[in-house]
């Protein structure tokens, strides 16, 4: 029994081990903060998957070595040294972790949101929608009451106020390469996650409240998004997807979105 | 040690003749049978939180086989078993097998009490139990089902009565509501016996980490279900009388305006991981002590490091309260409040690895015994690492925004909190089956379900860490019509649900054993393992009143020498503990 026990720690720590490193799991990155998260994790996950295979490995010996009593040790029921010794080295490799892993981003948040695009996202059961200012840069406003998808009117948009008349909804998400696009959240209904697997980030889209996402994408394509926060029946097929164009692309798009919505609302 | 000769029985199950013994049993006020009590409806719940789980891996992969009796289930279906699996087994297995069930019936024996503290308020404790599980069952059988929001209910999903969320969401409540009070009955016995209720010579410091673990447990327990029970009578106003704690203004269900403003979803989740935090301690606890003192007793060394592991399960109750907001690093919390939550998240790993070292620690020079309990406890300690070793990746901000939601969690959370859990359980039960009825379960059926349940659960959760890798997000119905670059994750998926039927398969072997062992295993004696707490001083079962005289106490809780023979000093014997 013992030798099985210890061939299947040893089998399953191994394979493991194999299986992470078997192909790159994660989807191609489209951002630099994707690469700069790549970094991150690939350390934490070396440093974190070495105790693991150390612990498992050093579990598989002990059971083989111990099997039969013939290496008692009389000694130590606690040695005071290697307990304090696997506290500080856990609390420095833990408390590194989080200090490079971003536990004190908050202090160095990105302020570079004045040139950014600013498009709000709204999460629905089961979909999300895209809302660009228009030609006026100002976000309209919007009455709940006006809700109405059949109509049209999927966010609500109250078209008396001029504002809101030339803002732009979409359903794909476009934006231009290699510029910072601030992303304001929003949900109708229950709380959404807006997951960009790409980019390795996501935030909650909470009703009644405003979260932000920074993005800054490199690549141009198409990228994918998922929701994330469970919001019903059909929270598996709540997606949608990004566009990433170049400059100039973006350009041509954006003038002749404002210029369509601009005429909608003459 | 001879039978006392009005035990035939040894389990004295079959004993009771008569309706009135019957029912005097069922009502009895000793822990005991309480205990068993506790242990039988855990055992209920496990299965029916197992076949919940089977529906749903088959819902994954072949959403539209037709099922005998439910014929095609739709995408809502799995979210109830989703929300019904993860309730169940939280409240009713992790919650009470370990603590409700194994504490009861131990804690008094292992500390030389002939009772709980307070006997009646533990009977009313069961019940109440009882009838909370009977009412959550019932949520599926009501019109609309059974709650589709999950075990963690975000508000405002949970808070607005809608098709998927009608009276089986109401049922929810109330049960939990229940539940809390049963919970926080129960805790109370936990806390008061061990400080009042001690033999002579049962320092605090002697006492098995077992009961350290019963007892932290305990003060988690009656503070963190107190803020549920809180939350959820705030959840029910709510939905019913026109209060606002979480449901702001201005939302737009199904196409109807929802009159309702002020509130704030965030503060649910708050209210929620509150509770919801403490409660994976609360799961995870008396497995480490149940752990410790078999990996002693069959390593026959003392546990290493007696007090770090005292004061490190004293360290993670304490912590533990401190931390529940990192699963809210992407609710839209304020961001300072991140950083808090994860440093006190990665400072709550750093008891968690002291209990590792200390583990192997115990093992380290010993004679080891592989006995069934044995292995599930190694087993145990394997899947603590496989599960702890991804939490400060995960308590890292950053790499939280990628991994939050997918099944990278569901992966970390299972291997610690339901397999290590589930394995201290198991060893628990194989461990102190001969005290409670007086015969032993078959070593041979506990290899085999040991083997077949260790590789079963590895190949169930290790590919889901990579699963979550590949940013695939948790509690999706199906994969067919989500997202394309999930498609080719699909065989993964199908080798889960293989891995996962084998598993739960294998479960009828203990089952077959735990039920023919009652009367036809081999008959265990007082001590038949050789160990030093104080149960094993008493007959198998004990009986009433657990000690003919009460013991006392003369050293600590694991006194082995594995060079001497006898290798193990019991507590409750004066003589020298080195010859």
């Amino acid at each position: 029994m013992a030798l099985l026990l210890a061939v299947l720690i040893l089998l399953i720590a191994l394979g493991t081990v194999a299986m992470f490193l078997l192909r790159h799991w994660m989807p191609a990155v489209a951002s630099g903060s994707a690469l700069a998260f790549d970094h991150q994790f690939h350390v934490s996950l070396w440093w974190m998957g070495g105790a693991f295979l150390l612990s498992q490995l050093l579990l598989a010996l002990i059971v083989w070595r111990f099997r039969n009593g013939k290496r008692l040790r009389r000694g130590a029921v606690a040695i005071p040294f290697l307990e304090l010794g696997a506290m500080v080295a856990a609390t420095a490799l833990y408390l590194w972790m989080g200090a490079t892993g971003g536990m004190f981003a908050s202090t160095s948040a990105p302020a570079e949101s004045a040139s950014a695009l600013h498009i709000e996202v709204t999460g629905v059961q089961f979909a999300w929608y895209f809302r660009y200012a228009g030609a006026d840069g100002k976000f309209g406003s919007i009455r709940p009451e006006l809700i109405d998808a059949s109509v049209g009117n999927p966010l609500g948009l109250d078209r008396r106020d001029p504002a809101a008349r030339d803002d732009v909804v979409s359903s794909q998400l476009v934006i231009p390469a290699n510029r910072p696009v601030e992303l304001t959240l929003h949900s109708q209904d229950v709380v959404h996650s807006f997951y960009i697997p790409q980019m390795r980030t996501q935030m909650n889209a909470v009703p009644g409240m405003t979260t932000h996402l920074l993005l800054n994408v490199s690549r141009i394509g198409t990228i994918e998004v998922d929701c994330t926060q469970l919001c019903g029946l059909g929270h598996y097929r709540m997606k949608a997807v990004v566009r990433v164009l170049s400059p100039q692309d973006f350009a041509a798009w954006k003038n002749t979105e404002f210029a369509h919505a601009a005429a909608k609302a003459e | 040690m001879k039978e006392p000769s009005s035990h035939h029985d040894p389990s004295g199950l079959t004993a009771a003749r008569g309706s009135d013994r019957v029912v005097g049993r069922l009502f009895s006020h000793d822990h005991k049978i309480i205990g068993i009590e506790y242990l039988a409806l855990s055992l209920i719940a496990v299965a029916a939180g197992m076949a919940l789980s089977l529906l749903m891996r088959i819902h994954i992969v072949w959403p539209l086989a037709k099922l005998p009796i439910l014929g095609q289930t739709l995408p809502e279906d799995y979210l109830a078993w989703v929300t019904m699996h993860g309730t169940i087994m939280v409240f009713f297995v992790l919650t009470t097998a370990p603590q409700s069930a194994l504490g009861n019936y131990l804690l008094p024996l292992q500390i030389g009490a002939r009772e709980m503290a307070f006997p009646w308020l533990n009977l009313a404790g069961f019940w109440t139990t009882a009838l909370s599980f009977l009412v959550m069952m019932a949520a599926f059988f009501v019109p609309g089902g059974a709650p589709i929001s999950g075990w963690s209910q975000y508000t405002p999903m949970s808070a607005i009565p809608a098709p998927g969320d009608a009276l089986g969401m109401d049922l929810w409540i109330v049960s939990i509501g229940i539940f809390c009070i049963a919970s926080v009955m129960g805790s109370i016995n936990f806390i008061v016996t061990p400080l009042r209720s001690r033999a002579r010579g049962m320092s605090l410091m002697r006492m098995p980490l077992t009961v350290w673990s019963w007892m932290v447990t305990a003060v988690l327990t009656a503070l963190s279900f107190s803020v549920l029970f809180g939350a959820a009578i705030m959840l029910l106003c709510d939905r019913h009388f026109g209060t606002n704690f979480f449901v702001p203004g201005g939302l737009v269900l199904s196409g109807k305006l929802i009159d309702h403003h002020g509130g704030s979803p965030l503060l649910w989740q708050h209210l929620f991981w509150f509770f919801g935090h403490p409660e994976v301690y609360i799961a995870i606890l008396p497995g480490m002590g149940t752990v410790s003192t078999i990996l002693s007793t069959f390593s026959r060394r003392p546990v290493f490091g007696y007090r770090a592991m005292v004061y490190a399960t004293v360290a993670i109750g304490f912590l533990g309260f401190l931390v529940w907001g990192h699963h809210m690093f992407v609710s839209g919390m304020n961001i300072y409040a991140v950083d808090a939550f994860s440093a006190v998240t990665l400072v709550i790993a750093v008891p968690s690895s002291v209990k590792t070292v200390n583990w192997l620690g115990t093992m380290w020079g010993g004679r080891l015994r592989l006995t069934t309990p044995m292995l599930f406890a190694i087993g145990f300690v394997s899947f603590f690492i496989s599960g702890g070793v991804t939490g400060p990746l995960l308590a890292e901000p950053e790499l939280n925004q990628y991994l939050h939601g997918t099944y990278f969690v569901v992966s970390h959370f299972h291997l610690i909190m339901a397999m290590a859990s589930g394995f201290g359980i198991f060893a628990a039960t194989y461990y102190w089956f001969p005290k409670m009825f007086g015969r032993m379960m078959n070593e041979t059926l506990g290899r085999i379900h040991f083997v077949i349940t260790f590789l079963g659960a590895y190949a169930i959760f290790l590919p889901m860490y990579v699963l979550g890798l590949a940013a695939h997000p948790r509690r999706y119905a199906q994969l067919f019509g989500s997202a394309d670059y999930l498609q080719p994750l699909l065989p993964i998926q199908k080798f889960i649900t293989i891995a996962a039927f084998i598993t739960a398969a294998a479960q009828l072997i203990f089952l077959w054993n735990f039920f023919w062992s009652l009367r036809h295993g081999k008959t265990a004696g007082e001590n038949p393992w050789q160990a030093t707490t104080l149960e094993w001083s008493t007959a198998s079962p004990p009986v009433p009143g657990n000690f003919l005289e009460l013991p006392v106490i003369y050293r600590g809780a694991y006194e082995f020498a594995p060079a001497n023979d006898p290798d193990f000093h019991p507590q409750w014997l004066a003589e020298e503990a080195e010859k």
